[in-house]
Protein backbone atom coordinates (compact mmCIF):
# COMPACT_ATOMS: atom_id res chain seq x y z
CA UNK A 1 0.00 0.00 0.00
CA UNK A 2 1.32 3.43 -0.94
CA UNK A 3 1.50 5.52 2.21
CA UNK A 4 2.84 8.61 0.44
CA UNK A 5 -0.03 10.99 0.05
CA UNK A 6 1.01 14.64 0.33
CA UNK A 7 2.49 16.67 -2.49
CA UNK A 8 6.02 16.76 -0.97
CA UNK A 9 5.99 12.97 -0.73
CA UNK A 10 4.29 12.14 -4.00
CA UNK A 11 5.64 14.70 -6.48
CA UNK A 12 9.24 13.34 -6.58
CA UNK A 13 7.85 9.88 -7.42
CA UNK A 14 5.92 11.13 -10.45
CA UNK A 15 7.31 11.76 -13.91
CA UNK A 16 6.35 15.43 -14.06
CA UNK A 17 9.05 18.11 -14.20
CA UNK A 18 8.53 20.48 -11.29
CA UNK A 19 10.10 23.40 -9.50
CA UNK A 20 9.77 24.33 -5.85
CA UNK A 21 9.07 28.04 -6.03
CA UNK A 22 8.21 28.74 -2.39
CA UNK A 23 9.42 26.84 0.65
CA UNK A 24 8.40 28.04 4.09
CA UNK A 25 8.12 26.11 7.35
CA UNK A 26 4.31 26.23 7.03
CA UNK A 27 3.87 25.65 3.32
CA UNK A 28 5.38 24.97 -0.09
CA UNK A 29 4.47 25.94 -3.62
CA UNK A 30 5.40 23.84 -6.64
CA UNK A 31 5.08 24.61 -10.32
CA UNK A 32 4.80 22.07 -13.13
CA UNK A 33 5.84 24.43 -15.96
CA UNK A 34 5.09 22.08 -18.83
CA UNK A 35 1.62 21.43 -17.47
CA UNK A 36 0.96 25.03 -16.38
CA UNK A 37 -0.04 23.73 -12.97
CA UNK A 38 0.72 25.21 -9.55
CA UNK A 39 0.38 23.23 -6.33
CA UNK A 40 0.19 24.85 -2.92
CA UNK A 41 0.74 22.51 0.00
CA UNK A 42 0.27 23.68 3.57
CA UNK A 43 2.43 21.53 5.82
CA UNK A 44 1.15 22.40 9.28
CA UNK A 45 -2.03 21.45 11.14
CA UNK A 46 -2.89 25.13 11.30
CA UNK A 47 -1.61 28.15 9.36
CA UNK A 48 -2.28 31.59 10.89
CA UNK A 49 -3.90 34.22 8.70
CA UNK A 50 -0.75 36.33 8.16
CA UNK A 51 1.21 33.35 6.85
CA UNK A 52 -1.79 32.05 4.89
CA UNK A 53 -2.17 35.40 3.12
CA UNK A 54 1.60 35.71 2.65
CA UNK A 55 1.99 32.45 0.75
CA UNK A 56 -1.10 32.97 -1.41
CA UNK A 57 -0.18 36.58 -2.26
CA UNK A 58 3.28 35.36 -3.22
CA UNK A 59 1.76 33.00 -5.77
CA UNK A 60 0.06 35.79 -7.77
CA UNK A 61 3.10 37.08 -9.77
CA UNK A 62 4.24 33.49 -10.39
CA UNK A 63 0.80 32.52 -11.71
CA UNK A 64 1.21 35.35 -14.18
CA UNK A 65 4.82 34.47 -15.09
CA UNK A 66 4.26 30.73 -15.52
CA UNK A 67 0.88 31.25 -17.23
CA UNK A 68 -0.69 28.84 -14.75
CA UNK A 69 -3.98 27.29 -15.87
CA UNK A 70 -4.71 24.99 -12.93
CA UNK A 71 -4.22 25.55 -9.19
CA UNK A 72 -4.13 22.62 -6.77
CA UNK A 73 -4.56 23.31 -3.07
CA UNK A 74 -3.30 20.39 -0.96
CA UNK A 75 -4.85 20.70 2.51
CA UNK A 76 -3.99 17.20 3.69
CA UNK A 77 -1.83 18.36 6.64
CA UNK A 78 -4.46 20.81 7.87
CA UNK A 79 -6.67 19.93 10.81
CA UNK A 80 -7.97 23.40 11.59
CA UNK A 81 -8.77 26.28 9.25
CA UNK A 82 -9.54 29.92 9.88
CA UNK A 83 -12.82 30.81 8.23
CA UNK A 84 -11.95 34.50 7.62
CA UNK A 85 -8.75 33.30 5.87
CA UNK A 86 -10.84 31.02 3.69
CA UNK A 87 -13.22 33.87 2.89
CA UNK A 88 -10.27 36.05 1.86
CA UNK A 89 -8.88 33.17 -0.24
CA UNK A 90 -12.25 32.54 -1.90
CA UNK A 91 -13.41 36.10 -2.46
CA UNK A 92 -10.25 38.17 -3.00
CA UNK A 93 -7.42 35.85 -4.00
CA UNK A 94 -9.53 33.78 -6.41
CA UNK A 95 -10.92 36.93 -8.04
CA UNK A 96 -7.42 38.30 -8.50
CA UNK A 97 -6.12 35.17 -10.18
CA UNK A 98 -9.35 34.74 -12.17
CA UNK A 99 -8.50 38.06 -13.78
CA UNK A 100 -5.14 36.49 -14.73
CA UNK A 101 -7.02 33.72 -16.56
CA UNK A 102 -6.89 31.00 -13.88
CA UNK A 103 -10.29 29.45 -13.22
CA UNK A 104 -9.49 25.74 -12.67
CA UNK A 105 -9.10 24.75 -9.02
CA UNK A 106 -8.51 21.32 -7.58
CA UNK A 107 -8.50 20.65 -3.86
CA UNK A 108 -7.40 17.74 -1.74
CA UNK A 109 -8.85 17.45 1.76
CA UNK A 110 -7.29 15.53 4.69
CA UNK A 111 -8.07 11.83 4.55
CA UNK A 112 -10.29 10.26 7.24
CA UNK A 113 -11.14 13.63 8.82
CA UNK A 114 -14.97 13.75 8.61
CA UNK A 115 -15.29 16.78 10.89
CA UNK A 116 -12.84 18.74 8.75
CA UNK A 117 -14.70 17.74 5.56
CA UNK A 118 -18.03 18.76 7.08
CA UNK A 119 -16.57 22.06 8.30
CA UNK A 120 -15.28 22.76 4.76
CA UNK A 121 -18.80 22.13 3.44
CA UNK A 122 -20.23 24.46 6.10
CA UNK A 123 -17.63 27.12 5.31
CA UNK A 124 -18.26 26.88 1.60
CA UNK A 125 -22.05 27.18 2.13
CA UNK A 126 -21.47 30.28 4.30
CA UNK A 127 -19.28 31.91 1.64
CA UNK A 128 -21.74 31.14 -1.16
CA UNK A 129 -24.55 32.65 0.90
CA UNK A 130 -22.69 35.77 2.01
CA UNK A 131 -20.81 36.55 -1.19
CA UNK A 132 -23.28 36.12 -3.98
CA UNK A 133 -21.75 38.46 -6.55
CA UNK A 134 -18.31 36.90 -6.88
CA UNK A 135 -16.47 34.91 -9.54
CA UNK A 136 -17.06 31.65 -7.60
CA UNK A 137 -19.89 30.41 -9.87
CA UNK A 138 -17.59 30.95 -12.87
CA UNK A 139 -14.83 28.71 -11.49
CA UNK A 140 -14.24 25.02 -12.14
CA UNK A 141 -13.69 23.77 -8.59
CA UNK A 142 -13.38 20.04 -7.89
CA UNK A 143 -12.29 17.99 -4.92
CA UNK A 144 -9.89 15.12 -5.65
CA UNK A 145 -8.54 12.30 -3.54
CA UNK A 146 -4.91 12.27 -4.69
CA UNK A 147 -2.29 14.60 -6.18
CA UNK A 148 -2.06 12.45 -9.30
CA UNK A 149 -5.82 12.63 -9.81
CA UNK A 150 -5.79 16.39 -9.27
CA UNK A 151 -2.99 16.84 -11.83
CA UNK A 152 -4.62 14.62 -14.45
CA UNK A 153 -8.25 15.72 -14.13
CA UNK B 1 19.16 33.52 19.94
CA UNK B 2 18.93 36.17 22.67
CA UNK B 3 16.49 35.87 25.57
CA UNK B 4 14.45 38.64 24.05
CA UNK B 5 14.22 36.89 20.68
CA UNK B 6 13.41 33.64 22.42
CA UNK B 7 10.66 35.35 24.39
CA UNK B 8 9.27 36.97 21.22
CA UNK B 9 9.20 33.60 19.51
CA UNK B 10 7.41 32.00 22.43
CA UNK B 11 4.89 34.84 22.51
CA UNK B 12 4.27 34.38 18.79
CA UNK B 13 3.73 30.64 19.29
CA UNK B 14 1.25 31.33 22.08
CA UNK B 15 -0.60 33.82 19.83
CA UNK B 16 -0.70 31.25 17.06
CA UNK B 17 -2.02 28.61 19.45
CA UNK B 18 -4.69 31.05 20.63
CA UNK B 19 -5.66 31.71 17.02
CA UNK B 20 -5.69 27.99 16.24
CA UNK B 21 -7.90 27.33 19.26
CA UNK B 22 -10.18 30.21 18.39
CA UNK B 23 -10.35 28.96 14.75
CA UNK B 24 -11.21 25.45 15.92
CA UNK B 25 -14.05 26.84 18.06
CA UNK B 26 -15.14 28.92 15.05
CA UNK B 27 -15.15 25.80 12.85
CA UNK B 28 -17.19 23.97 15.47
CA UNK B 29 -19.76 26.79 15.83
CA UNK B 30 -20.01 27.25 12.06
CA UNK B 31 -20.46 23.50 11.44
CA UNK B 32 -23.02 23.16 14.25
CA UNK B 33 -24.95 26.12 12.82
CA UNK B 34 -24.76 24.60 9.35
CA UNK B 35 -26.06 21.25 10.60
CA UNK B 36 -28.88 22.93 12.52
CA UNK B 37 -29.84 24.92 9.44
CA UNK B 38 -29.67 21.76 7.29
CA UNK B 39 -31.84 19.93 9.85
CA UNK B 40 -34.40 22.78 9.80
CA UNK B 41 -34.43 22.74 5.99
CA UNK B 42 -34.95 18.97 6.04
CA UNK B 43 -37.83 19.38 8.49
CA UNK B 44 -39.42 21.99 6.21
CA UNK B 45 -38.91 19.65 3.21
CA UNK B 46 -40.41 16.75 5.18
CA UNK B 47 -43.49 18.84 6.03
CA UNK B 48 -43.86 19.82 2.37
CA UNK B 49 -43.46 16.19 1.27
CA UNK B 50 -46.05 15.02 3.81
CA UNK B 51 -48.44 17.68 2.56
CA UNK B 52 -47.87 16.71 -1.09
CA UNK B 53 -48.18 13.03 -0.17
CA UNK B 54 -51.48 13.66 1.62
CA UNK B 55 -52.75 15.61 -1.37
CA UNK B 56 -51.75 12.75 -3.70
CA UNK B 57 -53.31 10.06 -1.49
CA UNK B 58 -56.53 12.10 -1.19
CA UNK B 59 -56.54 12.52 -4.94
CA UNK B 60 -55.97 8.80 -5.59
CA UNK B 61 -58.62 7.86 -3.02
CA UNK B 62 -61.07 10.03 -4.89
CA UNK B 63 -59.92 8.45 -8.15
CA UNK B 64 -60.77 5.07 -6.60
CA UNK B 65 -64.23 6.37 -5.75
CA UNK B 66 -64.65 7.28 -9.44
CA UNK B 67 -63.19 3.96 -10.64
CA UNK B 68 -65.58 2.07 -8.31
CA UNK B 69 -68.49 3.70 -10.15
CA UNK B 70 -67.30 2.11 -13.41
CA UNK B 71 -66.30 -1.39 -12.39
CA UNK B 72 -68.50 -4.24 -11.24
CA UNK B 73 -68.48 -5.47 -7.67
CA UNK B 74 -68.96 -9.06 -6.50
CA UNK B 75 -72.46 -8.23 -5.23
CA UNK B 76 -73.61 -7.31 -8.75
CA UNK B 77 -72.39 -10.64 -10.08
CA UNK B 78 -73.93 -12.58 -7.18
CA UNK B 79 -77.35 -11.22 -8.09
CA UNK B 80 -77.06 -13.11 -11.39
CA UNK B 81 -74.91 -16.10 -10.39
CA UNK B 82 -75.35 -16.41 -6.60
CA UNK B 83 -72.60 -19.01 -6.28
CA UNK B 84 -69.83 -16.76 -7.57
CA UNK B 85 -66.96 -14.79 -6.12
CA UNK B 86 -64.48 -12.08 -6.99
CA UNK B 87 -61.12 -12.09 -5.23
CA UNK B 88 -59.55 -8.72 -5.96
CA UNK B 89 -56.38 -7.40 -4.42
CA UNK B 90 -55.07 -4.21 -6.05
CA UNK B 91 -51.34 -3.54 -5.75
CA UNK B 92 -52.08 0.13 -5.07
CA UNK B 93 -55.22 2.04 -4.10
CA UNK B 94 -56.61 1.93 -7.61
CA UNK B 95 -56.28 -1.04 -9.93
CA UNK B 96 -55.65 -1.89 -13.57
CA UNK B 97 -57.63 -5.14 -13.14
CA UNK B 98 -61.40 -4.96 -13.40
CA UNK B 99 -64.60 -6.94 -13.77
CA UNK B 100 -67.06 -5.91 -16.45
CA UNK B 101 -70.64 -7.13 -16.62
CA UNK B 102 -73.54 -6.83 -19.03
CA UNK B 103 -76.91 -8.48 -18.60
CA UNK B 104 -80.21 -8.66 -20.43
CA UNK B 105 -83.20 -10.99 -20.23
CA UNK B 106 -81.61 -13.91 -22.08
CA UNK B 107 -77.90 -13.72 -21.31
CA UNK B 108 -75.14 -12.16 -19.34
CA UNK B 109 -71.66 -11.25 -20.44
CA UNK B 110 -68.89 -11.06 -17.85
CA UNK B 111 -65.28 -10.14 -18.40
CA UNK B 112 -62.05 -9.85 -16.47
CA UNK B 113 -59.62 -7.24 -17.76
CA UNK B 114 -55.99 -6.66 -16.91
CA UNK B 115 -54.69 -3.31 -18.13
CA UNK B 116 -50.92 -3.04 -18.55
CA UNK B 117 -49.26 -1.53 -15.55
CA UNK B 118 -50.99 -0.83 -12.29
CA UNK B 119 -51.85 2.13 -10.07
CA UNK B 120 -53.19 5.33 -11.61
CA UNK B 121 -52.19 4.65 -15.27
CA UNK B 122 -53.73 1.14 -15.11
CA UNK B 123 -56.88 2.52 -13.48
CA UNK B 124 -57.27 5.28 -16.10
CA UNK B 125 -56.95 2.71 -18.87
CA UNK B 126 -59.43 0.40 -17.12
CA UNK B 127 -62.03 3.20 -16.99
CA UNK B 128 -61.47 3.84 -20.69
CA UNK B 129 -61.85 0.11 -21.55
CA UNK B 130 -64.97 -0.30 -19.40
CA UNK B 131 -66.50 2.79 -21.06
CA UNK B 132 -65.73 1.36 -24.49
CA UNK B 133 -67.23 -2.04 -23.56
CA UNK B 134 -70.40 -0.33 -22.27
CA UNK B 135 -70.61 1.76 -25.43
CA UNK B 136 -70.26 -1.34 -27.64
CA UNK B 137 -72.97 -3.41 -25.92
CA UNK B 138 -75.33 -0.49 -25.52
CA UNK B 139 -75.11 0.26 -29.24
CA UNK B 140 -74.96 -3.34 -30.44
CA UNK B 141 -76.40 -5.59 -27.71
CA UNK B 142 -76.40 -8.65 -29.96
CA UNK B 143 -72.64 -8.85 -30.30
CA UNK B 144 -70.91 -12.09 -29.32
CA UNK B 145 -67.78 -11.92 -27.09
CA UNK B 146 -65.50 -12.14 -30.16
CA UNK B 147 -67.43 -9.34 -31.89
CA UNK B 148 -67.22 -7.21 -28.74
CA UNK B 149 -63.44 -7.72 -28.62
CA UNK B 150 -63.02 -6.99 -32.32
CA UNK B 151 -64.95 -3.76 -31.85
CA UNK B 152 -62.89 -2.94 -28.73
CA UNK B 153 -59.71 -3.62 -30.71
CA UNK B 154 -60.75 -1.06 -33.33
CA UNK B 155 -61.81 1.55 -30.78
CA UNK B 156 -58.60 1.18 -28.79
CA UNK B 157 -56.53 1.40 -31.95
CA UNK B 158 -58.40 4.55 -32.91
CA UNK B 159 -58.47 6.41 -29.58
CA UNK B 160 -55.05 5.48 -28.26
CA UNK B 161 -53.34 6.75 -31.43
CA UNK B 162 -55.77 9.49 -32.32
CA UNK B 163 -53.48 12.40 -31.52
CA UNK B 164 -50.35 10.86 -33.02
CA UNK B 165 -49.18 9.91 -29.55
CA UNK B 166 -48.76 6.15 -29.82
CA UNK B 167 -49.63 4.57 -26.49
CA UNK B 168 -48.17 1.07 -26.21
CA UNK B 169 -50.52 0.12 -23.37
CA UNK B 170 -53.30 -2.36 -23.87
CA UNK B 171 -55.64 -4.65 -22.00
CA UNK B 172 -55.64 -8.43 -21.69
CA UNK B 173 -59.21 -9.52 -21.32
CA UNK B 174 -61.35 -12.63 -21.21
CA UNK B 175 -65.08 -12.52 -21.85
CA UNK B 176 -67.77 -15.13 -21.43
CA UNK B 177 -71.37 -14.88 -22.53
CA UNK B 178 -73.76 -17.14 -20.64
CA UNK B 179 -77.19 -17.97 -22.04
CA UNK B 180 -79.55 -18.56 -19.12
CA UNK B 181 -81.83 -20.94 -21.01
CA UNK B 182 -79.43 -22.98 -23.14
CA UNK B 183 -76.76 -23.06 -20.38
CA UNK B 184 -74.24 -22.45 -23.10
CA UNK B 185 -71.11 -20.38 -22.72
CA UNK B 186 -69.38 -18.49 -25.48
CA UNK B 187 -65.82 -17.57 -24.60
CA UNK B 188 -63.43 -15.20 -26.34
CA UNK B 189 -60.30 -13.50 -25.08
CA UNK B 190 -57.22 -11.47 -25.83
CA UNK B 191 -54.19 -13.03 -24.17
CA UNK B 192 -56.08 -14.49 -21.19
CA UNK B 193 -57.46 -18.01 -20.74
CA UNK B 194 -60.63 -19.52 -19.29
CA UNK B 195 -60.20 -22.31 -16.74
CA UNK B 196 -63.08 -24.76 -16.40
CA UNK B 197 -63.24 -27.45 -13.73
CA UNK B 198 -65.71 -30.27 -14.38
CA UNK B 199 -65.88 -33.25 -12.04
CA UNK B 200 -62.49 -32.32 -10.62
CA UNK B 201 -60.85 -32.17 -14.05
CA UNK B 202 -59.34 -28.93 -15.26
CA UNK B 203 -59.66 -27.78 -18.88
CA UNK B 204 -57.95 -24.66 -20.20
CA UNK B 205 -59.45 -22.68 -23.07
CA UNK B 206 -56.73 -20.42 -24.44
CA UNK B 207 -57.59 -16.92 -25.60
CA UNK B 208 -56.25 -15.34 -28.79
CA UNK B 209 -52.79 -13.77 -28.95
CA UNK B 210 -54.21 -10.48 -30.14
CA UNK B 211 -52.90 -7.30 -28.46
CA UNK B 212 -55.97 -5.09 -28.46
CA UNK B 213 -55.42 -1.78 -30.21
CA UNK B 214 -52.07 -2.80 -31.68
CA UNK B 215 -52.20 -4.78 -34.91
CA UNK B 216 -48.38 -4.73 -35.24
CA UNK B 217 -47.96 -6.83 -32.10
CA UNK B 218 -50.97 -9.09 -32.62
CA UNK B 219 -50.76 -12.73 -33.67
CA UNK B 220 -53.75 -14.64 -35.06
CA UNK B 221 -57.31 -13.49 -34.72
CA UNK B 222 -60.09 -13.25 -32.19
CA UNK B 223 -62.64 -16.11 -32.25
CA UNK B 224 -65.46 -17.53 -30.15
CA UNK B 225 -65.33 -20.92 -28.40
CA UNK B 226 -68.59 -22.58 -27.32
CA UNK B 227 -68.90 -24.69 -24.22
CA UNK B 228 -72.02 -26.51 -22.97
CA UNK B 229 -72.17 -25.96 -19.25
CA UNK B 230 -73.13 -28.81 -16.93
CA UNK B 231 -74.35 -28.53 -13.38
CA UNK B 232 -71.38 -28.34 -11.03
CA UNK B 233 -69.04 -26.78 -13.58
CA UNK B 234 -66.85 -23.99 -12.27
CA UNK B 235 -65.41 -21.33 -14.59
CA UNK B 236 -62.52 -19.06 -13.66
CA UNK B 237 -61.35 -15.83 -15.27
CA UNK B 238 -58.23 -14.22 -13.82
CA UNK B 239 -55.48 -11.68 -14.37
CA UNK B 240 -51.81 -12.68 -14.28
CA UNK B 241 -51.16 -10.96 -10.94
CA UNK B 242 -51.48 -14.07 -8.75
CA UNK B 243 -49.25 -16.24 -10.97
CA UNK B 244 -46.62 -13.48 -11.18
CA UNK B 245 -46.46 -12.87 -7.44
CA UNK B 246 -43.04 -13.50 -5.88
CA UNK B 247 -43.05 -15.67 -2.76
CA UNK B 248 -41.35 -14.72 0.48
CA UNK B 249 -39.71 -18.09 1.01
CA UNK B 250 -38.59 -18.97 -2.53
CA UNK B 251 -38.24 -15.52 -4.13
CA UNK B 252 -39.76 -17.05 -7.26
CA UNK B 253 -43.08 -16.48 -9.01
CA UNK B 254 -46.16 -18.47 -7.99
CA UNK B 255 -46.57 -19.55 -11.67
CA UNK B 256 -49.66 -20.22 -13.76
CA UNK B 257 -49.20 -23.97 -13.26
CA UNK B 258 -49.58 -23.71 -9.46
CA UNK B 259 -52.41 -21.26 -9.90
CA UNK B 260 -54.36 -23.74 -12.05
CA UNK B 261 -53.63 -26.56 -9.58
CA UNK B 262 -55.05 -24.35 -6.83
CA UNK B 263 -58.22 -23.65 -8.83
CA UNK B 264 -58.64 -27.37 -9.57
CA UNK B 265 -58.31 -28.10 -5.85
CA UNK B 266 -60.74 -25.45 -4.56
CA UNK B 267 -63.41 -25.98 -7.25
CA UNK B 268 -65.36 -28.44 -5.09
CA UNK B 269 -65.88 -25.82 -2.36
CA UNK B 270 -68.77 -23.33 -2.17
CA UNK B 271 -67.86 -20.02 -3.84
CA UNK B 272 -67.24 -18.05 -0.66
CA UNK B 273 -64.94 -20.79 0.70
CA UNK B 274 -63.06 -20.83 -2.60
CA UNK B 275 -62.45 -17.11 -2.30
CA UNK B 276 -61.25 -17.48 1.29
CA UNK B 277 -58.92 -20.34 0.34
CA UNK B 278 -57.47 -18.43 -2.65
CA UNK B 279 -56.97 -15.36 -0.48
CA UNK B 280 -55.26 -17.40 2.22
CA UNK B 281 -52.90 -19.10 -0.26
CA UNK B 282 -52.00 -15.74 -1.82
CA UNK B 283 -51.33 -14.16 1.56
CA UNK B 284 -49.19 -17.09 2.72
CA UNK B 285 -47.21 -17.18 -0.54
CA UNK B 286 -46.54 -13.43 -0.63
CA UNK B 287 -45.64 -13.15 3.05
CA UNK B 288 -43.72 -9.92 3.54
CA UNK B 289 -42.85 -9.56 -0.16
CA UNK B 290 -44.11 -6.49 -2.00
CA UNK B 291 -47.13 -7.21 -4.16
CA UNK B 292 -45.96 -7.56 -7.77
CA UNK B 293 -49.13 -6.59 -9.63
CA UNK B 294 -52.88 -6.24 -9.25
CA UNK B 295 -54.61 -9.56 -8.57
CA UNK B 296 -58.09 -10.59 -9.68
CA UNK B 297 -59.70 -14.04 -9.74
CA UNK B 298 -63.36 -14.44 -10.67
CA UNK B 299 -65.16 -17.74 -10.13
CA UNK B 300 -68.59 -18.78 -11.43
CA UNK B 301 -70.06 -21.97 -9.99
CA UNK B 302 -72.94 -23.29 -12.12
Amino acid sequence: MNTKITTSEVLPTLLYKYETVISEDYGKVFVLPENQIMICELIKEYVPIEEFKEIFQATVPMIKDYKIKKFIFDKQYLRVFHQPSMEWYFVFWKTEIYELGLSVHRKILPQNQPFFTLAVEAGRAKILEEYRNTVIPLLDIQYKNTIEEAIKN
Amino acid sequence: MSDNEHLNKLEQEVRNLHEQNSSLLGMFDMTTGYLEKTKKNLEISEKKLLKVNKHLIDSINYAKYIQDAFVVKAENLKKIIPNSFVFQQPKDIVSGDFVWLYEDKIKMCVGVGDCTGHGVPGAMLSIFVVSMLNQIVNQHGQFSPAQILLRLDKLMGYYLTKYDNKIRDSVEISLIEYHFESKKITFSAAKRPLALVRNGQLTIYEGSKVVLGDTDRSIGSIANQSIDIEKGDVCYLFSDGFADQFGEETNSRFTTKKMLQLLEKVAILPAENQEAEIQQVFKAWKGTKTQTDDVLVLGLCF
